[in-house]
């Protein structure tokens, strides 16, 4: 195969990120789009349109899709969509390949964006991968022995469900005590809320009157890094709560290096600080040893590009 | 043809004022009659007065009482702003008094129903501020009606001069100002922030009235009038009919005493007090009132503290010939035996709390208190507690009851120091263990050098203060302290103490500079339950007022905490408030008390241009979990805001719960 063949990457949460990807792993172009969530068939001609966008810029051979839900891998089919609009009525692969007339293939997003790191990212080199996504939703791809590791049908790497409080809030997901309802995006926001509303003190901070109108994550982040004690002590405790997490996960899989991507790792040495910590509090300290936690280095470009480098391998393997 | 305003026909003008004019106007709708007040454009012109009328008037409008005059509505109709409020036949108290005293019956069948009005009022921390006798209506069968709640604040001072030389008609003359300068208490003269023990002494004063058929004191001006009632003493009841009750007496006195801190603390505690009178003179009577009124026992409340005994023990402890002496030997023998002073007071010097932050100093505490055991083991009349006995107490926040029941002692002597470099300030308080009242307060600062002659010093100073007369410390002296630690400690040492004091001092508090002391004295004050709602909606008000929004959501958390069902609909009526915050404090605390009621207006509150209040909307319709807000809040599902969109998904997950079970 020519380095110089095309893919299309697409990473589909409540933004639409779409590239024109290299082979060999470089984005020639990208496009973003805010996804349309209250109605799956608008949502699905977004794909569409934005994808035959991006196609009219290069000869491209296959495109790859990293969903942000629960996606089986044998049939290519969205069983679970929690932070998504609903389309599992919908046989997504087969009428995105009709429209465009090309291969299509579908995968998680965690799965896609850790298939990137590891292949030109910070996990370049290691064999036992564990990636986590946060952003809306908190995702994982899990690669052991170099080798992306799915599960019987494509369902592993869901750590924002990990259960991390027997009495926790409900979540999304339609269980309760997640890790998403804690230290995703939105819930992020809400704790800052919640905390604004649990100490009066905090509604003379700054933070505060930019609550007024809307507030994201983001701004949060922002308002950690202007030193704002409200932004700082929900990170901070955010953070804890994500050490905990991934000790768990040290522990269980004696992984070589964690990689933490997506939007709140924004503030990341922030987070990155405080999930050390407490990962190194409560790992096991051989497997702590042995093991690095570290920051995305392809950012917000490491869906698009992973997912266009799934449907590469797919292609060249025949299953696309 | 008769004027019309909005629905009401106007129909015979009663008066005009200062304040604008009042009518006897008839409610189309509704058909019935009504009193209409038309509010003097002026007053109303400003956007600040009028939020605060408003706000002031629908809390007033909440008032559902027998004895209350009822509002009606108040609204706005071809740029005026009128209240429409209940019409009530009848006169006024002033004009049923009429410059003669009335019987003692006939007086408390109408003190009662005014003191359960006032005292209903001050729960839902509504402060009247202008009670008088012109204010309260008497019908024809009897009933007293207590007119213009949450219209005082509306009035000027300019309406205050006009109000000496026209006594006769308080009802249909609007422009009494905020208080009228013969029933002020001293602090509103002073011009100073005035709370529900305002309402207490201008009660006494009525009560005054009625009793003697004059006012307690005379000027002939309204800065005379003022100076008198800042600093005159009134001639006694008894001097001025020596028909009247000396327990009567008794009660209008500790009504109007000067401080506050010296008057009941409560229209509840008051009442109370006149029940109990009520059941005396019958008693002593053999009989019931005279039926020039009719007559009415207020409700006893689940709260009362006070005991029949403990009244007539503080009654006869002022003189013992009175004639219901004999009738009540055997309670007041069983009160005062309650009381009984032994022979030694059993003490316990418990070790000073150690508030540096640094443990190596903690044995300052512990030696402090021993030193203070051996030198104070030399005085007969006390029994001290061993060392060892209070050793365990060393840094616990102190609940003088537990001590009491621990260590069977009466008296405890408690405090704390700080250390900073080479100084030392030690405060100790002597607390009663049994109404957990502050007897004495003492501040020391001394140098750490001479260990031992701090210990000298210390027992010395308190040794001289053990020894005086122990009158009761006025709470609030320990809420001035300059170092922000003392005053957090004295909010701690507050929160377990009995002292009838206690709750206006916490309340206070929460306007303390420090945001660490809000946040401890809203902490205290919620702990005290449903008895603090009132002073924390009066607290609330105030600070709305004086813009101090800060101190206001401080006040709207603790409101809110306290989760008093009775005030929902002021809580609703909070959804509209100026400040944001206080707004999104009272949908949280409707969330949590399920107020159903709130649904409609919580569910126009997340369409609101305010993330903030679309946040706690979505937290209190959650809490709600009622299916009439599913649409609006699926549409949160697509908010701009993070957190907005994760609280209507875990409010829609809820509802989906409530659905499924």
């Amino acid at each position: 195969m020519s380095s110089e063949q095309l893919f299309l990457g697409l990473d589909v949460g409540r933004t639409i990120r779409c590239a024109l990807v290299r082979g060999d792993g470089q984005i020639l172009c990208q496009q973003r789009v805010v996804a349309e969530v209250s109605d799956p068939q608008i949502f699905i001609d977004q794909l569409i349109e934005t994808s035959n966008k991006m196609r009219s810029k290069g000869e491209v051979a296959a495109v790859g899709v990293g969903w942000a839900g629960l996606v089986d891998y044998e049939t290519h089919r969205l069983e679970a969509m929690p932070n998504l609009v609903d389309a599992s009525s919908f046989n997504l692969r087969s009428e995105m390949q009709s429209a465009l007339g090309l291969p299509v293939i579908f995968d998680n997003d965690a799965n896609a964006a850790a298939y990137a790191e590891w292949l030109c990212g910070a996990a370049r080199g290691y064999k036992d991968v564990f990636y986590v996504t946060m952003g809306t939703g908190i995702g994982a791809g899990i690669i052991m022995g170099g080798k992306l590791q799915r599960g019987c049908r494509g369902f592993a790497g869901e750590f924002g469900h990990f259960k991390i409080d027997l009495d926790g809030l409900e979540c999304a997901c339609g269980s309760a005590g997640c890790l998403e309802t804690i230290a995703s995006g939105p819930n992020i926001v809400r704790r800052v809320r919640e905390q604004l509303f649990s100490d009066p003190a905090f509604s003379i901070s700054k933070l505060a009157a930019d609550m007024e109108s809307t507030l994201q994550c983001e701004r949060v982040v922002e308002a950690a890094k202007e030193e704002d004690e409200l932004a700082l002590s929900v990170l901070r405790e955010t953070g804890r709560v994500l050490g905990m997490a991934l000790a768990s996960v040290i522990n269980l899989l004696n992984i070589e290096i964690v990689v933490l991507g997506g939007g709140v790792m924004a503030a990341s040495e922030l987070l990155l600080n405080s999930i050390r910590e407490e990962a190194r509090k409560r790992t096991m300290s051989p497997s702590f040893d042995c093991c690095r936690i570290v920051a995305a280095s392809l950012e917000l470009e490491a869906g698009m590009i992973g997912a266009a480098m799934l449907a590469r391998d797919a292609l060249q393997n025949g299953c696309a | 043809m008769s004027r019309m305003i909005s629905h009401y026909r106007l129909e015979e003008e009663l008066g005009q004022g200062g304040m604008g004019s009042v009518y006897k106007a008839f409610d189309e709708t509704l058909d019935r009659w009504v009193v209409l007040k038309i509010l003097a454009p002026e007053l109303m012109a400003e956007e600040f007065s009028r939020k605060r009328f408003l706000r002031e008037a629908r809390l007033a409008s909440a008032l559902d009482h027998a004895n209350i005059c009822t509002i009606y509505e108040t609204a706005e109709a071809d740029n005026q702003f009128f209240i429409a409020m209940q019409f009530i036949e009848g006169r006024t108290l002033k004009r049923v008094i009429n410059g003669r005293p009335m019987s003692a019956d006939s007086l408390l069948a109408i003190a009662l129903q005014v003191a359960d009005a006032l005292a209903s009022a001050h729960a839902k921390g509504i402060v009247h501020r202008d009670v008088k006798s012109g204010n309260i209506m008497i019908t024809p069968r009897g009933q007293a009606k207590v007119l213009d709640f949450g219209l005082a604040k509306l009035m000027t001072e300019k309406g205050r001069a006009t109000e000496m030389e026209h006594p006769a008609d308080e009802l249909t003359r609007l422009g009494a100002p905020m208080g009228t300068p013969s029933y002020m208490s001293p602090e509103q003269a002073r011009g100073e922030r005035v709370d529900h023990r305002s309402d207490i002494y201008s009660f006494g004063v009525v009560l005054y009235e009625m009793a003697t058929g004059r006012l307690p004191f005379r000027a002939s001006s309204s800065v005379d009038m003022m100076h008198a009632v800042m600093h005159d003493t009134p001639r006694a009841v008894k001097e001025v009919n020596h028909q009247s009750p000396e327990e009567l007496a008794a009660i209008i006195e500790q009504a109007m005493a000067k401080e506050p801190g010296e008057r009941y603390q409560s229209m509840q505690q008051m009442l109370e007090d006149l029940q109990t009178f009520g059941v005396a003179l019958r008693l002593g009577s053999g009989g019931v009132p005279d039926g020039a009124t009719v007559p009415f026992i207020a409700p006893r409340r689940a709260t009362s503290r006070k005991t029949l005994g403990g009244f007539f023990n503080r009654l006869f402890a002022r003189k013992d010939d009175s004639p219901l002496y004999h009738a009540q030997t055997a309670r007041r023998d069983e009160a005062q035996a309650l009381s009984v002073q032994p022979s030694k007071k059993a003490l316990a010097v418990l070790p000073f709390r150690n508030l540096s932050g640094e443990a190596q100093a903690d044995f300052y505490g512990l030696s402090l208190a021993d030193s203070l055991i051996t030198a104070l083991g030399n005085i007969r009349s006390l029994a001290l507690t061993p060392s060892g006995a209070v050793e365990r107490f060393q840094n616990q926040a102190i609940n003088p009851a537990s001590v009491r029941a621990e260590l069977g002692v009466d008296l405890i002597l408690m405090g704390n120091f700080l250390k900073a470099g080479e100084r030392v300030r030690v405060t100790a308080q002597l607390v009663d263990a049994r109404s957990g009242g502050i007897l004495w307060s003492e501040k020391i600062d001394s140098e750490t050098s001479d260990a031992l002659a701090i210990h000298d010093r210390i027992s010395r100073e308190i040794l001289a203060g053990l020894s005086q007369e122990h009158v009761a410390v006025d709470p609030m002296l320990l809420l001035r302290d300059e170092n922000e630690e003392m005053r957090l400690d004295a909010v701690r040492t507050l929160e377990f103490s009995h002292d009838p004091r206690a709750l206006s001092a916490l309340v206070e508090a929460m306007r303390d500079t420090s945001l660490k002391v809000k946040a401890e004295a809203v902490a205290a004050v919620v702990k005290l339950g449903e008895e603090a709602t009132g002073p924390v909606i009066q607290l609330l008000n105030d600070a709305i007022d004086e813009e101090d929004y800060l101190t206001a959501r401080y006040a709207a958390k603790a409101m809110g905490l306290i989760g008093d069902r009775s005030i929902s609909q002021v809580l609703v009526e909070l959804l509209q408030c100026e400040d944001d915050f206080v707004a999104c404090e009272a949908a949280l605390a409707l969330g949590r008390l399920k107020g159903t009621m709130a649904v409609a207006h919580l569910t126009r509150m997340l369409e609101d241009q305010n993330g903030n209040k679309r946040f706690a909307a979505a937290e209190a319709l959650g809490q709600i979990c009622d299916t009439g807000s599913r649409e609006a809040l699926q549409r949160r599902l697509s908010d701009d805001d993070d957190g907005v969109r994760a609280k209507a998904r875990w409010a829609l997950n809820r509802l989906r719960k409530a659905d499924r079970a």
